[in-house]
């Protein structure tokens, strides 16, 4: 395969054992992703990208193959490689300060350190003003800011993303994504991404990478040539340019996916 | 050509018991005409789910009025089939049994639901092996299938769809709305679409009602001229972008006149 | 219209009641003779209790305190209507009609008299069943949750110790009591006992299941984001289980009241439990009926305080309706 990567997945098997059954989830899969990439996973519903960023995770093991990060193989969860979920999975018996400084806190750092990182995340999330608020009183966009802030206060290496604004309504994740691209711009960090909404996925990603249907391994890589500093172009989601690349992955995804029957039932990493 | 939907003056409070309370809906006016593929667009909280429950009967009015082909809305009905976010089957009963869910309790003879069963399966592409299974075990977008086929199943008057597509894999969702735009060119059974997606939006209906933000009254509505076999249409089409641009700004205006809203309790 | 006619009914209610229970008391021939004294303590609960409610009507239409709304004064009102109810019916049933034998079901009217004689014995065997029931109490919803968190958080406990615990703890504490107070120093240490066998049990349940069952996928946040086993445990598992928690503890609380009087009646010489005992021996119904008011307002500020409680550790939590 191509040149080593920052994170390297090696033939990786992934199994899972249901009613006695195997169940085979990913199969043979290898990628390489570059420092400082972002790259976004596509594919058809429940063809083991969600497996795979778990295991990049260190949530689950696989059945067999092995993944590196930064030359370090993966073994167990990790603050370097920060998760965001889904469904945010915050703690909603804290509040917004305590749920960002948690991963500061748990490492140990000091208190003044600590009371640094977090106000300097929460500023950047724009979260300063709604602290002591609990989760409950804030809408679905401003937790999910909260599920960034509290893994960014951990300075991870790898940004490991499980569809964080499918959650959202159409205009949040338009502004949540133009900030999840400038704080990845300005911290260079390696983002993994996965979305099922292919317009994001061209808007955020450098490389686009493309799983076959269940099991899965990696079909196809579109890379995507836009400009780097997307947002600032106010009208990018308008242009023909911008659209071309996501009918062009429109047609790459229902091809993979009329290769095989839809799977029926649910895959292991659906929430 | 009559008005299958007409809202004059809608009112609606969040809790009806409690008059000082938020209002969801103030003085909205809403028509729409047999035939039409409309989409109901707007900032969160605007009320657009709100007023699609509204028809649907699952929520009552504090004033102005409701009608369904000039009829006042009462109660909710096999007329006006309803596709819903979180899908909602059944989870006690097989996908045979919630797709005939609605057929079987208005006393459809045997035979006839057979072939509503045919019917619907081979529209939503299910085969024999899911029918025995319970809906736990099948993927979202599989559920969301059976959720349309259920209300397909029952023929109802009118189609309202309150944002069916959001946690959707992309294919499912290109699947649905594919089917709902051959269902519509074929039947021009008249279908209401409440999305927040402004691409989608556009891309679906002949017509996108655009919300003010809450309580929510028309904002402007934009006329959706693309081709009826809309299937057809690829996305990098110019004319399609530009209207998807008009709405988007139109949204966008809204949103910065309601300042960014705290999660309200309500819907 | 209709629901301001509603709210003025609510208003009334009770009022009527307590005057229409204030006209018989005193203008209705009582079946068995009762002195005016011994009227003495019931009217003046009747009509201190109007007063008050008009008070809280007042402060509730004037808004004076935000928390006390109309809305909450009236859902006090609709409860004390039905106490009122069931008093007045009562003194009715009992005193003036020969419905209820005046014996066994002694009128509210010679309750009250019982309430204020005996005030001082009420009061020291409240105070001596309380100080078992916190002691047992707590003793058993603390080891309960320790256990119930260590018992759910590894999977090997679990497996073992989950299947035979469930067989178990429906075995009533009681049928421990001859135990208890064979191997214990003394018979206040065997009623503490029970009582903690009855909250640990639901207690323990509650909160093994919950910990058993807590989203993976906020444990694996936490080790995410650096915490170690400990720090879970602490700052991630026991908040999140709390409503479980609350509601096995709640239980444990019913189970110890009902422990509490069983081990009285069973082995001790002192408290609630105990003198219901020795009255009822006495046939003193008059007296056993006022101890069980007597227990009855323990059991309700001991819920009032558990809601507060309650209400505050969870108050992160959204609450649907609310």
């Amino acid at each position: 395969m191509s040149a080593d990567g920052f994170i390297q997945v090696k033939d990786l098997d992934l199994v899972y054992m249901k009613e006695g059954k195997p169940f085979p989830v990913i199969k043979g899969l290898n990628v390489n992703i570059a420092k400082g990439e972002f790259a976004v996973l596509v594919g058809p519903s429940d063809s083991g990208k969600t497996c795979l960023l778990r295991l990049i995770a260190g949530f689950e093991d696989p059945t067999s193959g092995e993944i590196f990060v930064d030359g370090k193989s993966v073994k167990g969860p990790d603050p370097s490689r920060g998760y965001v979920f889904q469904d945010m999975v915050l703690f909603p018996w804290m509040t917004v300060h305590q749920n960002a400084s948690f991963g500061p806190k748990s490492r140990g750092l000091s208190e003044k350190e600590v009371k640094e990182v977090t106000k300097k995340w929460l500023d950047k999330v724009g979260l300063t003003k709604f602290q002591e608020k609990y989760l409950h009183e804030l809408s679905g966009g401003m937790q999910q800011r909260v599920g960034f802030a509290r893994v960014m206060a951990n300075d991870p290496e790898v940004l490991l993303c499980d569809d964080p604004l499918g959650q959202l309504d159409w205009v949040s994740r338009e502004t949540l994504s133009n900030e999840v691209l400038q704080v990845w711009h300005e911290t260079g960090r390696t983002v993994v991404y996965v979305t099922q909404a292919i317009e994001e996925a061209v808007y955020l990603a450098q490389k686009i990478y493309i799983f076959a249907p269940r099991p899965g391994k990696i079909a196809q890589i579109l890379e995507v040539k836009l400009p780097e500093k997307r947002w600032e172009d106010k009208d990018l989601r308008f242009k023909k340019e911008y659209y071309h690349y996501v009918e062009q992955l429109r047609e790459i995804i229902t091809e993979q996916a009329s290769k095989s029957k839809e799977p029926v039932e649910k895959g292991p990493c659906s929430p | 050509m009559t008005n299958v939907i007409e809202a004059t003056k809608l009112k609606k409070l969040f809790r009806p018991d409690d008059p000082s309370r938020l209002l969801a809906i103030d003085g909205f006016d809403f028509e729409m005409k047999e035939g039409e593929f409309v989409t109901l667009i707007g900032p969160t909280g605007c009320g657009k789910t709100t007023f699609l429950r509204i028809v649907a009967g699952f929520e009552d009015i504090q004033g102005g009025q409701i009608l369904f082909k000039g009829k006042p809305v009462e109660a909710p009905d096999a007329k006006r089939g309803v596709i819903f976010q979180d899908i909602r089957l059944f989870p006690w009963m097989t996908v045979r049994d919630n797709i005939l869910f609605g057929v079987k309790s208005r006393g459809i003879k045997a035979e006839e639901q057979k072939q509503k069963l045919k019917e619907t399966m081979e529209l939503m592409q299910l085969d024999n092996e899911a029918l025995n299974m319970y809906p736990d075990r099948l993927s979202t977008g599989m559920r969301q299938r059976i959720g349309v086929a259920r209300v397909l199943a029952n023929s109802p008057d009118i189609i309202l769809l309150d944002e069916p597509l959001n946690s959707l894999d992309w294919v499912t969702r290109d699947y649905i709305q594919t089917t709902f735009l051959k269902l519509w060119h074929e039947t021009k059974k008249p279908i209401l679409f409440v999305t927040h997606n402004i691409p989608e939006a556009v891309f679906v209906a002949q017509k996108v009602v655009v919300m003010t933000a809450r309580p929510g009254k028309t904002k402007s509505v934009v006329n959706v001229d693309l081709p009826e076999r809309r299937w057809e249409l690829r996305r990098d089409n110019d004319h399609y972008l530009d209207l998807v641009k008009t709405t988007s700004r139109l949204v966008e205006d809204e949103l910065s006149k309601a300042r960014e809203v705290e999660k309200v309790v309500g819907y | 219209m209709n629901e301001i006619r509603n709210r003025a009914l609510r208003a009334a209610l009770p009022h009527i009641l307590i005057w229409a229970t204030v006209a018989i008391i005193t203008l209705l021939p009582d079946i068995q003779a009762v002195a005016i004294e011994t009227k003495v303590p019931i009217l003046a609960f009747l009509v201190g209790a109007s007063v008050f409610m008009t008070l809280l009507l007042g402060i509730g239409a004037t808004k004076i305190f935000k928390k006390l709304s109309i809305t909450r004064v009236l859902n006090f009102y609709d409860i004390c209507s039905i106490f009122l109810t069931i008093v007045f019916v009562w003194e009715l049933l009992a005193n003036k009609f020969p419905v209820l034998d005046p014996m066994i079901f002694t009128c509210p009217t010679r309750v009250f008299q019982a309430l204020v004689v005996k005030a001082p014995i009420l009061l020291d065997s409240a105070i001596s069943s309380m100080f078992l029931l916190v002691c047992g109490y707590f003793l058993g919803i603390i080891v309960g949750i320790v256990t119930g968190i260590v018992v759910g958080w590894f999977k090997v406990l679990f497996r073992v110790v989950y299947p035979v615990a469930k067989l178990i703890a429906p075995i009533p504490p009681v049928v421990y009591i001859p135990f208890a107070l064979v191997l214990l120093p003394s018979v206040m240490y065997a009623a503490i006992f029970i009582i903690a066998l009855g909250a640990f049990w639901p207690t323990f349940a509650n909160v093994c299941f919950a910990t058993h069952n807590v989203d993976r996928r906020v444990i694996e946040a936490a080790k995410m984001l650096g915490a170690k086993t400990g720090t879970i445990l602490r700052r991630v598992i026991l908040p999140s289980v709390l409503p479980e928690l609350f509601a096995g503890i709640f239980i444990g609380l019913i189970l110890a009241f009902i422990m509490l009087e069983v081990a009285e009646m069973v082995g001790a010489s002192s408290g609630l439990g105990f003198y219901i005992l020795s009255q009822r021996l006495l046939n003193h119904y008059d007296v056993v009926a006022a101890i069980i008011v007597v227990v009855g307002i323990l059991v309700v500020i001991c819920t009032v305080v558990f809601d507060y409680v309650e209400a505050r550790a969870l108050k992160w939590k959204v609450r649907l309706g609310a």
